[in-house]
């Protein structure tokens, strides 16, 4: 036992160097802990209350007083995107984990197990595929703002963390689907590999096939489709916002920031810029990130 | 005790018949789904209808070219794949009747070795924990047990127990094929099927692997079934030979016997594609024309007869029985008396 978790260290270490081994990834993992540190320590980094409108300061481009230029209201842009950092980064993470986490049990029990099991995973998935998600996300939408509706008093019991928690729902909701559809193409073929047969030969039961052999092979897809969902939810949550519901004023995230400055791109372009930029960091490094993670766990890369 | 007490009832058993393992009627289909509505258009007769015996202790080698359902069989055996029909008695238990619980008992006394040393071991797992997953599965063996277990089986394989930690893209195919080894012994089996175990080597280490397989039953009384499509390593370590082609079983002899005196029209021909290291010794070939027809839609009467070059008429209309021409050699022609 003792010699297990003395291999297993050793193994960590090995992996940790091959991630390390990534500028890239290791330069991201910078860039997200500093995104995250800002987002936590807003309130103490910021020089404008993000809320307050200046009459007097519209549409001010980028100098030493507002770093990120002021907006339609006069607001600091830099104290907004710290504070909507908050809003998107959590938003982006949870919402890729959640999603990534049920597209891969769907795909894996989809694909393992086959026959009506399924046919019924794949027909739902084929349905939530082709329905139209507007008019839903406008229905859902409306019962969550409505008091009285089951799902808002579902909502309702999480305080002042309903709203995040309505929009990562929403999201995972929409956004399993592609998931579980790779993992499950890719268990197909996995469980009929050697080694899958050996463990069915060896008496191993399914959850051990699963989890042990064929979910550790299949990673390198999990990881790719995870750092994909984080960019993909924080820009479902702009969308969510732009339609009303999901974030709304005078809370702000990336996404709404980027919906507003729309409107003013002509006369004010820091106010999509910005946002912009940390939406395309965050996307970036996660993929960085997801690259120095699939080496990292692959025992057959070279440290 | 009880334990003790029913293994030795079981073995009193099979003594009683002679047989460890007796196969009959085996038959694999694997539907063909066609239509809108997936209906059965047709079926791949992978393995039909054979039958036969494996004493305990013996090496049955399973030969014949590609396509004619050895490979099938053998899982089918192991039921890795479910049979269509047949019975698979081991130990006088029918195994294609048993249900998942029992049957995972039964996984502890029937293993498998693959074919391709490079896709039977999980690429994420280390060689220590591939061999001792068979042991954490049934509860054999814990903690430092484990561990001792584990060692021995890689020494017992001709490896070292430090190559424990490794993984398995560390080790050349040989070594490889070592480990698939040493994971089917884990759990202590009376039957292996070997499954081409050394047609994915180089030729220098296949004599290494087939030794290791030999010294290994003899050290621990396995009984196999020995895959191939090549008579010359089938000779060497098998006690009997069963010749199957199209999922027929076409002869069945002592190993000696078969390759003195073949009946077959199909073993003579296989048994002359048996590379000689002698260049100057010539031989007639047979050459088979053609190739193995669709098992979709395997020929009338006698499987070989499109091939076959003694093939006559009846030959398309009696599908030949298994008859005994010798003691313990069987055929299926009717062209060889």
């Amino acid at each position: 036992m003792i010699s297990t978790t003395a291999a297993s260290t050793a193994q960590q270490r090995r992996g940790l160097k091959r991630f390390l081994r990534h500028r890239l990834a290791s330069l991201s993992i910078v860039v997200i802990v500093l995104l995250v540190l800002s987002a936590i320590f807003a309130a103490q980094l910021v020089p404008f209350d993000y809320r307050q409108p200046n009459l007097l300061e519209l549409f001010l481009p980028p100098s030493i007083t507002h770093w990120f230029g002021s907006d339609d209201l006069g607001r600091d842009v830099l104290s907004r995107v710290l504070y909507g950092g908050r809003v998107s980064l959590l938003v982006g993470i949870l919402a890729a984990l959640v999603s990534t986490t049920v597209g891969t049990a769907l795909g894996v029990i989809s694909g393992y197990f086959g026959g009506w099991v399924d046919n019924l995973i794949m027909r739902f998935t084929d349905i939530m595929l082709s329905v139209p998600t507007l008019p839903i996300l406008i229905v859902v939408g409306a019962l969550l703002k409505e008091s009285g509706t089951p799902l808002a008093e579902f909502f309702a019991r999480f305080g002042a963390a309903k709203n995040i928690l309505a929009i990562i729902s929403i999201i995972v909701l929409f956004s399993w689907m592609s998931t579980a559809r790779l993992i499950r193409a890719e268990i197909l073929s996995l469980k009929e590999r050697d080694f899958a047969q050996a463990a069915l030969a060896l008496g191993a039961r399914a959850p051990r096939i699963m989890f042990s052999h064929l979910v550790p092979n299949a990673l390198a897809i999990i990881i790719v489709q995870a750092t994909l969902g984080v960019g993909r939810a924080i820009l479902i949550e702009s969308g969510l916002s732009f339609l009303g519901f999901g974030i709304q004023s005078p809370d702000v995230s990336w996404g709404t920031m980027l919906s507003r400055a729309q409107q003013y791109f002509l006369i004010a372009p820091w106010l999509a810029f910005f946002p912009g930029l940390m939406i395309f960091l965050t996307v970036l490094s996660f993929n960085y990130i997801g690259d120095g993670l699939r080496d990292a766990l692959d025992p057959r890369s070279r440290a | 005790m009880t334990m003790a007490t029913e293994s030795t009832a079981k073995q009193d058993k099979a003594v009683a018949n002679g047989n460890l393992l007796e196969i009959k009627n085996l038959r694999k289909y694997f539907p063909i789904r066609g239509g809108i509505f997936s209906r059965v258009v047709a079926n791949v007769k992978a393995v039909q209808d054979i039958s036969f015996d494996i004493k305990p202790g013996e090496v049955v080698g399973l030969v014949g070219e590609s396509g004619s359902g050895k490979t099938t069989a053998g899982r089918a055996i192991l039921r890795l794949i479910e049979p269509t029909a047949g019975e698979i008695y081991f130990d006088g238990v029918d195994v294609a009747k048993l249900k998942k619980p029992q049957l995972r008992e039964y996984r502890k006394k029937m293993q498998i070795i693959f074919q391709d040393p490079f896709a039977s071991l999980n690429p994420r797992m280390t060689v220590g924990d591939i061999i001792g997953e068979a042991l954490q599965i049934h509860n054999l063996a814990k903690g430092k047990a484990r561990e001792e277990r584990v060692a021995d089986l890689l020494e017992r394989t001709g490896l070292s127990p430090t190559h424990m930690r490794r993984y398995p893209h560390e080790f050349s195919g040989g070594q490889r094929q070592r480990i698939g080894i040493a994971r089917a012994l884990a759990v202590d089996p009376q039957f292996i099927v070997a499954d081409e175990p050394v047609s994915a080597l180089d030729v220098s280490i296949q004599a290494q692997v087939v030794n290791l397989l030999q010294d290994l039953k003899e050290e621990l009384g396995l009984t196999l079934l020995f895959i191939a499509h090549d008579l010359g390593v089938v000779e060497y370590i098998s006690d009997r030979v069963v010749v199957m082609y199209l999922g027929k079983i076409m002869e069945i002899a002592p190993s000696k016997e078969l390759y003195s005196n073949p009946v077959h029209p199909y073993t003579e021909a296989l048994l002359t594609a048996v590379p000689i290291p002698d260049p100057t010794i010539k031989r007639e070939r047979i050459l088979l024309q053609g190739d193995i027809p669709s098992p979709i839609n395997p020929p009338s009467g006698c499987v070989f007869r499109t091939r076959c070059p003694i093939a006559i008429e009846d030959c398309k209309h009696i599908d030949p029985p298994l008859e005994e021409v010798g003691p313990g050699h069987f055929k299926a022609c009717i062209r060889r008396p």
